[in-house]
């Protein structure tokens, strides 16, 4: 049946795409949360909306409009959060709403919600074209090269920025840079799982895989492996089942970080037991 | 022990020619908050491979002074690193170590003792490759993968410390006086010309102060690094400081810290001062 099923083209399609978005929001998503910036893909992804509702209304490729739209958002939190000292959480919450009131205001403009704007709402991989696969796999290339080549530093500044900057890193650039990478990797994530779930793909999978991985690389690349089997396994579940794609995905990355959580709590659980038991029959002994 | 970390007068940075003998020269530094005048006027000069200890009770602006001077903190004066009249510029950061008092990063960090220490890395090699327009931004392109070197300084400054035994061990898995020695291990591996550490030895205890401080003395004694350090223990800072600086607000004495000790009046001053600050720390 899996073989049945893998003779579509529009399932080769939404198996690539996803496998390879899952890649580069597991990375991204790794500094994003270490950084305490969990909801920023949320932030900019309501950006995004904005940008899609504009492209829509000027009749431009929407995904070029959200890219716009999302880098200059997330430089404008970016300025937010370092020259305002405003809170990371905060300045994400002041571009989400000022990202979506802006769409809601355009889409009035343009006479109602069409089934383009829904299709980037909640996410439509198996509606994903040759072309689309295209940009996505160019996209995540070079995420992914730029990511490697400024691994190092963007590992120092996501760890401690003051040491960063004390030790000569170019620290705002870095960080400008970051946040636009990151933005376009947002824009690009909605395809698979829609606005309204992005933060899945970024938070998930790096959760689940921070009680695996000892190093930031290892995380990452566990992270990488989880997001990636459960971007198949969805894809795979929602044609059986006929569920929505975005929908099993998260729901599956849920239950991936709850067993993975449970099966680790057993094990500290058992691990301390085993640990008294042994001091008391030292003591005994 | 330390064995790999060589300073010599090879560092130019960005072109700039440095003067080793005048590392730090402080000018009338003067650190305000509001109305609040937390470090008044302070002048001070620190040479090559001297350690210079600075003292003073709680409050009293060490670590604002300290800050001030890397440029964490606004201030007025003058501060100049390696005689070259600047102090805020990037590479000449880079020959700076810097060990704070308390380090803020997520507590789920997954990093290892020995990621944390090979950061320091990334710091010395900026200064050796890259174009230069990309340097300028810190985004050169030309950034090879960890070479055999750097892997040894790595492990040296990790045996320095005495963490050789957990250098793969998470950073949120060791103890505080554990963590402030991985900071210490990632200052050492810059390769740096200057460290400023602000009571780095204050979690530990006896035994790994007296290592730590032991191996600091070496390196400086060995490879001609200047430190700067902030301490609360008369007994390690008469060990292992050569000059010493006594604040409390503003500059009290600055000299040798041999005649410091010799008179009873100044360490007395110390104790009282210290004791008065505890008289005013609000309890918890």
């Amino acid at each position: 049946m899996v073989l049945e099923i893998l003779e579509y083209g529009f399932i080769q399609r939404a198996l690539v795409s996803g496998v390879t978005i899952s890649a580069i929001c597991s990375t991204v998503g790794a500094f994003l949360v270490m950084r305490r910036l969990a909801l920023f893909g949320d932030g900019i992804a309501h950006v995004a909306f904005g940008g899609i509702a504009a492209g829509l209304l000027a009749g431009i490729y929407p995904i070029w409009t959200a890219l716009v739209v999302s880098v200059l958002g997330s430089i404008g939190l970016e300025k937010l959060r370092k020259q305002a000292n405003v809170p990371g959480e905060v300045a994400v919450a002041v571009t989400l709403v000022s990202g979506l009131s802006v769409g809601v205001i355009l889409i009035s403009i343009s006479g109602g919600f069409t089934i383009d704007l829904f299709s980037f709402l909640f996410g439509s991989i198996v509606l994903v074209s040759s072309e689309d696969m295209t940009i996505i796999l160019v996209i995540s290339g070079v995420v992914l090269t730029l990511i490697s080549i400024l691994y190092r530093r963007l590992l120092f500044i996501t760890f401690n920025e003051e040491l960063a900057r004390i030790s000569g890193i170019h620290t705002t650039a870095l960080n400008y840079l970051f946040v636009a990478v990151a933005a376009v990797v947002v824009v690009t994530a909605m395809r698979l799982t829609g606005i309204l779930l992005i933060t899945a793909l970024i938070v998930l999978p790096t959760i689940t895989a921070i009680r695996f991985g000892r190093g930031f690389k290892a995380t990452i690349l566990i992270s990488i492996a989880i997001s990636a089997s459960t971007v198949v396994s969805g894809i795979f579940a929602s044609y059986v089942l006929d569920w929505a794609p975005s929908g099993t995905i998260v729901v599956l990355l849920v239950f991936c970080m709850g067993v993975t959580h449970l099966v680790f709590a057993v094990r500290d659980r058992l691990l301390r037991a085993n640990r008294r038991i042994s001091a008391q029959e030292q003591a005994v002994g | 022990m330390y064995v790999s970390i060589c300073i010599c007068a090879r560092h130019s940075p960005g072109g700039i020619s440095l003067q080793l003998s005048h590392i730090v020269d402080v000018e009338n530094l003067t650190v305000q908050f509001g109305d609040k005048v937390v470090v008044d006027n302070v002048s001070v000069s620190v040479g090559r491979g001297e350690i210079l200890g600075v003292l003073g009770p709680n409050g009293a602006g060490k670590s604002c002074m300290l800050r001030a001077m890397l440029g964490l903190l606004p201030y007025r004066g003058r501060v100049s690193f390696f005689g070259t009249g600047q102090r805020s510029q990037k590479h000449i950061l880079s020959l700076v170590g810097y060990v704070p008092q308390k380090i803020d990063y997520e507590p789920l960090f997954p990093a290892t003792v020995y990621d944390i220490v090979s950061m320091g890395v990334v710091a010395k090699r900026k200064r050796r490759q890259g174009l230069a327009w990309l340097k300028k931004y810190g985004l050169d392109w030309r950034h090879p993968r960890e070479s055999n070197t750097d892997r040894e300084m790595v492990e040296s400054a990790l045996e320095t410390v005495g963490l050789s035994s957990v250098r793969d061990r998470r950073i949120g898995e060791l103890s505080g006086g554990q963590q402030q020695r991985v900071f210490i291990a990632q200052s050492l591996v810059k390769n740096p010309l200057l460290i400023i550490m602000d009571e780095p030895v204050s979690n530990m205890d006896v035994e790994s102060q007296a290592l730590v401080c032991s191996a600091i003395r070496h390196a400086t004694r060995k490879y001609k690094i200047t430190v700067i350090i902030s301490l609360h223990d008369l007994n390690l800072l008469r060990e292992h400081t050569h000059t010493m600086m006594f604040l409390n607000q503003s500059q009290i004495y600055h000299g040798d810290t041999g005649a410091f000790f010799a008179d009873r009046n100044r360490v007395r001053m110390y104790t009282e001062a210290s004791m008065h600050a505890c008289e005013h720390t609000p309890q918890v």
